[in-house]
């Protein structure tokens, strides 16, 4: 008797747990989602680190004035351990069971590559502010609709401004190097088309080292003897560091240069002041190149002083920016929040997302150096030849290389 | 050329010695259990990463951290014997503890992320950064403290068991357990001591190298796989084979960046196929006479 007695409670109180929890549901319409996949762990943790703050502030500020008609937008953040096949996980889960309206990230040009072609087939938004490989817009430029997008330096941009110091400087001999990684590789690719584009000849490489070697001895002889008088290094920081101490090893002393990589904290962290002065990196954004950017500089270090503050200003300003549009494009498609779980309609809603991001033109509060309007239907990259520049280490302190 | 071999030698004895220190590791444990402790790249990092929490969050001397280091990892050697081997060694053809060692390094490995974090951490040489010249051959101070430390080390490994007693009866222990136990050695005693000693060389590894390869999580992996190539290549069960054996993974490596830097990672594996192929007991391995 007792059981029973027990039993009966039991499936009342489930049966009214289950009709609270579905009146729940048409009570409270669903919170748009964002969501949000980057590397927080493994080789390039830092970027998604630096752009977790970026896109938390632009949702903190966008909440903060109201949200989306009357509630905040939610976020939902992975972590794609910088592995691309985790990205291919994650980005499939928001797609399919989180229900977000657009996804900010990756931070890994590899696992950029990987995720691409499922936000372009399952026709999502996907902002990328930080992955530099030209391959990720560019792979589906010809598609009628590209839904790949871009707040940050591709690799040819970045290039071209060291080819335009190698011009300007007259410099002859060139030694190309990269990581053995996917976005080495783009980037030799890259770096030998545009240099042959300019005619300039490779002395030395491509030359391959893998991203944890500790030794580049043997691919920096080879570029000491053809005598090269300028180098191009696709590398990480923790490598890049230990390029320029092997080209102490062998004494070979010419200036150098990489991608925005090389100006990222861990960089100066591992190589001290000595070892990173005189290495050159292009980047996009200072600190204190626009009003914008100092109001926002000094608002990350407040938010986040208990984590270094503003400690990797690049990757933090391109997510901010990109996030934003996001979000304002959400204002302009203006969806239904009762209706997306309605899968045709939220197919229509992702549609809208895109057309909308790419029609911005009334976007002048960028901390980068975008312009009102950063994107257009033949266009994907909203920082150009324009927003770069090459910038120098110096006495541990970044400036623009002369 | 010359200059360039000759810096590619430098260089590669540098890298190889360590792998050295490490196969020394399965060496000991290989002879007198039959096993080996698949985690001795990651027992290398904790080595690395303790040294930095002595070294620079306390500030104590490098000294000082290296033996805290060593005294860490003997500690977790014999932990690792205790809950990963001797249970799993009970049956005589067992080979579980592959499995085990294998998952106490991936345990080992998250902890460590858990308790550093997962990025690379500085580690100041004790000796200064100012690079050395060998004839034309530029090297770090660091650099050739893990040549001589290592190679020392490997050489007062082998005279701790061929003249102290301690050694002599871990070294009778590997040559006929059952003997051994008769005259009086308490075998399971000896097996503690083998992964004592073998995860103290990975600590020692550890503090050894993370000046030059920086101090992180997944500092481990790499150098634990390719001591075990050395460890094959110059023949499981000779510690002489084992020292060139590793010298010559670091040496051949650099040699084949100069020729091509895209064979430099391959060539170690292509090495141990080969010779695994042609004698399978490693270079100085004895060989195995069949009686039928």
């Amino acid at each position: 008797m007792r059981a029973r007695g027990w039993l009966q409670t039991a499936a009342v109180g489930a049966f009214a747990w289950f009709a609270l929890a579905a009146a729940g549901e048409v009570l409270a319409a669903e919170p748009v989602k964002i969501g949000f996949s980057v590397s927080l762990t493994g080789g390039t943790d830092d970027y998604g680190k630096a752009a977790m703050m970026g896109f938390k502030l632009a949702l903190k500020e966008y909440n903060a004035k109201g949200g989306y008609k009357g509630q905040p937008v939610e976020a939902v953040i992975y972590d794609d351990e910088t592995k691309p096949a985790k990205g291919v996980e994650n980005v499939t889960r928001l797609i399919t069971r989180d229900n977000v309206v657009a996804i900010v990230g990756p931070v890994n040009s590899g696992v950029a590559l990987a995720i691409i072609d499922i936000a372009q087939k399952q026709q999502i938004t996907l902002m990328d502010t930080i992955a530099t490989a030209e391959d990720i817009i560019k792979r589906y430029s010809k598609e009628p609709k590209n839904y790949i997008f871009r707040v940050s330096l591709n690799d040819g941009i970045q290039t071209s401004f060291m080819i335009d110091y190698i011009q300007k400087k007259g410099l002859k001999k060139i030694g190309l190097m990269h990581d053995s990684t996917g976005w080495g590789q783009s980037g030799r690719d890259t770096a030998l088309r545009l240099m042959k584009e300019a005619n300039i000849p490779v002395s030395a490489g491509p030359e391959v080292f893998d991203q944890n070697d500790t030794d580049m001895t043997p691919q920096l002889t080879k570029m000491k003897e053809a005598n090269v008088d300028f180098i191009i290094a696709y590398s990480l920081a923790p490598a890049g560091v230990q390029i320029a101490k092997s080209m102490q090893k062998i004494g070979i002393a010419v200036p150098w240069t990489g991608t925005w990589g090389l100006l990222a904290p861990n960089f100066l962290r591992l190589g001290g002041k000595d070892l990173t002065n005189g290495v050159m990196a292009v980047t996009s954004y200072t600190v204190d190149h626009s009003e914008n950017a100092k109001k926002f500089h000094a608002w990350v270090d407040k938010e986040y002083a208990a984590d270094g503050g503003d400690f990797w200003p690049v990757a933090t300003a391109q997510t901010y920016d990109g996030t934003r549009l996001v979000l304002r494009a959400l204002d302009k498609v203006a969806p239904d929040p009762a209706r997306l779980d309605d899968r045709a309609y939220m197919k229509e809603v992702r549609q809208k997302m895109r057309d909308a991001v790419e029609s911005i033109d009334d976007f002048t509060t960028a901390v980068t150096k975008m312009k009102p309007r950063p994107f257009a239907p033949d266009n994907h990259e909203s920082l150009g030849r324009d927003s770069g520049f090459l910038a120098i280490w110096r006495d541990g302190k970044v400036v623009r290389a002369q | 050329m010359f200059v360039k071999i000759w810096q590619a030698l430098v260089s590669g004895l540098s890298v190889g010695s360590i792998y050295a220190l490490i196969a020394q590791g399965y060496y000991v444990t290989y002879i007198t259990t039959g096993a080996l402790n698949f985690g001795q790249g990651e027992f290398l990092m904790i080595g690395a990463l303790f040294g930095v929490t002595c070294y620079i969050t306390l500030g104590l001397p490098y000294a000082v951290a290296v033996v805290a280091s060593v005294v860490l990892l003997s500690a977790m050697g014999a932990g690792l014997e205790r809950i990963a081997i001797r249970t799993t060694l009970r049956h005589a053809l067992s080979l579980s503890w592959v499995l085990s060692t294998v998952a106490v390094s991936i345990i080992v490995r998250n902890a460590a992320v858990q308790i550093w974090g997962p990025e690379q951490v500085k580690f100041p040489s004790p000796f200064g950064d100012k690079v050395l010249r060998i004839g034309e051959a530029g090297i770090f101070p660091q650099e050739l403290f893990i040549i001589f430390g290592s190679i020392g080390t490997v050489l007062l490994v082998q005279f701790f068991l061929k003249r102290a007693v301690l050694g002599k009866a871990l070294t009778a222990v590997a040559h006929n357990r059952r003997a051994a136990a008769v005259m009086g050695i308490d075998v399971q005693r000896m097996v503690v001591l083998a992964f004592v000693l073998s995860s103290a060389l990975a600590g020692l590894g550890g503090v050894l190298i993370a000046p030059i390869t920086f101090a992180w999580a997944y500092m481990g992996t790499v150098p634990g796989i390719k001591a075990f190539a050395a460890a094959i290549i110059g023949g499981l069960e000779n510690p002489i084979g084992i020292l060139i054996g590793g010298l010559a993974v670091g040496v051949l490596e650099q040699f084949f960046g100069i020729i091509n830097s895209n064979l430099k990672e391959g060539i170690t594996f292509l090495f141990v196929l080969l010779i695994l192929a042609v004698r399978p007991t490693g270079l100085m391995g004895r060989k195995e006479i069949e009686k039928v």
